[in-house]
């Protein structure tokens, strides 16, 4: 009955997720890798992560930390320097003048905070655990997102 | 456009992701086994493992709160410096010998924590005692001996304003940003600058306004309403420089007749401005035809306000100061659809050219500001609370 109803957990929100961190990650591997992660790691605490009010806000948080996790392993290793002029930095990102540039034109840490919290609708709370930060910081970071996308800010949201 | 039609559209954009290559069942199964495979292994062999790798390798150890935790790559030098563990940094100046992190407090023993600022010692990298702040810390900027802390809660309150005496590392002066509020986020976009001989505090609230105050008094000496939203502020001799959100105009405000100039870079978005003395740099994204985008930088002269450079070379950070500037930026990578790690690199001011530029160890997620001084530029992961120094090796 278990395995079942996790099948049943994943089938419905497997993409969900895995859209939103693609969004917020603005990187479509890594979210696809963390998310597997994430849901593997729900099946096998299923029991206690099933019993939750919202087992997928636990996946969201998960995935999130194991992104921030592989992020830092990566920078440890040592790089080589590099002498030559960058090149551009989103230019994959900006498709078109729409939300999308918008979106592009947001700090990464913005954009994950908004993508969390009004498409993933994560709780200020549960934003703040995936991101690794205060919930204080999340809100003057998603005060300051909202802002810069002209969007005015509801009661229920601050 | 309201949060409603925020979620409707972000909706809208995920659903026209492309769908997911793999079948998510078979994949989790695949983690799952191999998860139990691991943990099996793991049990018999961990404890010696462990034991082997202590005394081969040595225990990571730090010294004085400080840590080098990268590679010295030819011709820059990188340090990082681990902070407070429970500061989640949301804003960083750098003034002399000093760093100074604003942010808010992760464990206090009532809630709201509220904000904090530490110093931390370019030279010793040791941190100070923190100096709580009431509210969260939104921006921090240096200037005329002391240093300035704008923060906000969203109780209805205006926001607020602090002075912390360097020498003494104490707050000194607390003022309220007159008829500024943070009700219903109805103005969330606040910036902060000290230069030409004030202090100046940006606001919006549907209309943009511009607050002069007197950093002796913390009085307010003129309010002025400006064009352009501002995304991002700066002072120098020069004037205030204001970089409008969500477009290409940028203003540069007169300290003695308070008359601005405006030009327009033809951006679609500026992410962010510095000054060094004379003039104000941007970061910019210009759109072009079809909806894609380009990238550069923009240096802005102030006798007269003109355009003095354009450069192609593409960040989303730029930081000034020290005669030096630096662009720190991610590079998109179109085979693996996604952004490779960070790169900071310092610029040739006449030419607009990358003259030294390194792979940078920070979390993309986790970057919150950047600032020259001490000869080096420094940058902020909010995420692992890690301040990365980089300078020219000498």
């Amino acid at each position: 009955v278990e395995v079942q109803e996790f099948e049943g957990f994943l089938a419905a929100n497997y993409e969900p997720v895995r859209r939103a961190l693609s969004l917020a990650l603005c990187d479509p591997r890594r979210a696809e890798d963390v998310v597997q992660e994430a849901f593997a790691r729900a099946f096998t605490r299923w029991s206690s992560v099933s019993a939750m009010e919202r087992p997928v806000a636990w996946v969201y948080v998960v995935a999130m930390n194991q992104a921030r996790r592989d992020l830092r392993r990566e920078q440890r290793r040592a790089r080589p320097a590099v002498a030559v002029a960058p090149p551009d930095m989103a230019g994959g990102v900006a498709t078109s003048v729409s939300l999308t540039t918008a979106l592009a034109s947001l700090s990464p840490r913005q954009r994950t905070a908004v993508v969390l919290r009004f498409l993933a609708d994560l709780s200020m709370g549960q934003v703040a655990e995936a991101m690794g930060c205060a919930e204080g910081t999340v809100k003057s970071t998603i005060h300051a997102a909202l802002g810069r996308l002209r969007i005015e800010m509801e009661e229920d949201d601050q | 456009m309201s949060t409603e039609e925020l979620r409707r559209q972000l909706a809208g954009l995920a659903d026209g992701l492309p769908p997911g290559q793999v079948d998510p069942l078979a994949a989790v199964t695949r983690r799952v086994r191999r998860r139990r495979k691991l943990r099996a292994l793991t049990a018999a062999g961990s404890a010696a493992l462990i034991v082997v790798v202590a005394l081969v390798v040595g225990v990571p150890g730090t010294r004085g709160g400080t840590q080098e935790v990268t590679a010295r790559p030819p011709g820059l030098a990188i340090h990082s410096y681990h902070v407070g563990s429970n500061l989640s940094v949301s804003a960083m100046a750098v003034d002399g010998d000093s760093v100074w992190l604003a942010g808010s407090s992760t464990s206090c023993s009532t809630k709201p924590c509220g904000g904090r600022v530490e110093r931390l010692g370019a030279s010793s990298g040791r941190t100070d005692p923190g100096i709580p702040i009431a509210k969260d810390p939104i921006a921090i900027a240096v200037g005329g001996g002391a240093v300035w802390v704008l923060a906000d809660s969203p109780d209805g309150s205006p926001y607020q304003l602090s002075r912390i005496d360097a020498a003494a590392n104490k707050v000194t002066l607390t003022t309220d940003i007159p008829a500024s509020h943070v009700t219903g986020n109805t103005n969330p976009m606040a910036r902060l600058a000290v230069g030409a001989g004030s202090v100046w505090v940006t606001f919006y609230d549907g209309t943009s306004h511009l607050v002069r105050i007197n950093p002796r008094t913390g009085q307010t000496s003129a309010t002025m309403t400006i064009l352009v939203a501002v995304g991002a502020l700066s002072a120098n001799g020069a004037g205030v420089w204001a970089a409008e959100d969500g477009g290409g105009r940028v203003m540069r405000i007169d300290p003695v007749t308070e008359v601005s100039d405006t030009i327009d870079t033809g951006a679609a978005f500026m992410p962010s401005l510095a000054t060094d003395s004379t003039s104000a740099w941007v970061t910019a994204t210009f759109p072009k035809p079809g909806g894609s985008a380009s990238f550069g930088m923009v240096r802005i002269d102030s006798s007269p306000v003109r355009i003095g450079l354009r450069s192609t070379v593409s960040g989303y950070q730029v930081a000034a100061g020290d005669g030096q500037v630096w662009i720190i930026g991610y590079s998109y990578n179109d085979t693996a659809a996604g952004f490779d790690p960070g790169y900071v690199g310092l610029l040739d001011q006449h030419t607009g050219a990358v003259v030294a530029s390194t792979h940078l160890t920070v979390d993309r997620n986790g970057l919150v500001a950047a600032g020259v001084g001490h000869g080096a530029a420094w940058i902020v992961d909010a995420t692992s609370g890690v301040v990365t120094r980089v300078a020219q090796q000498s």
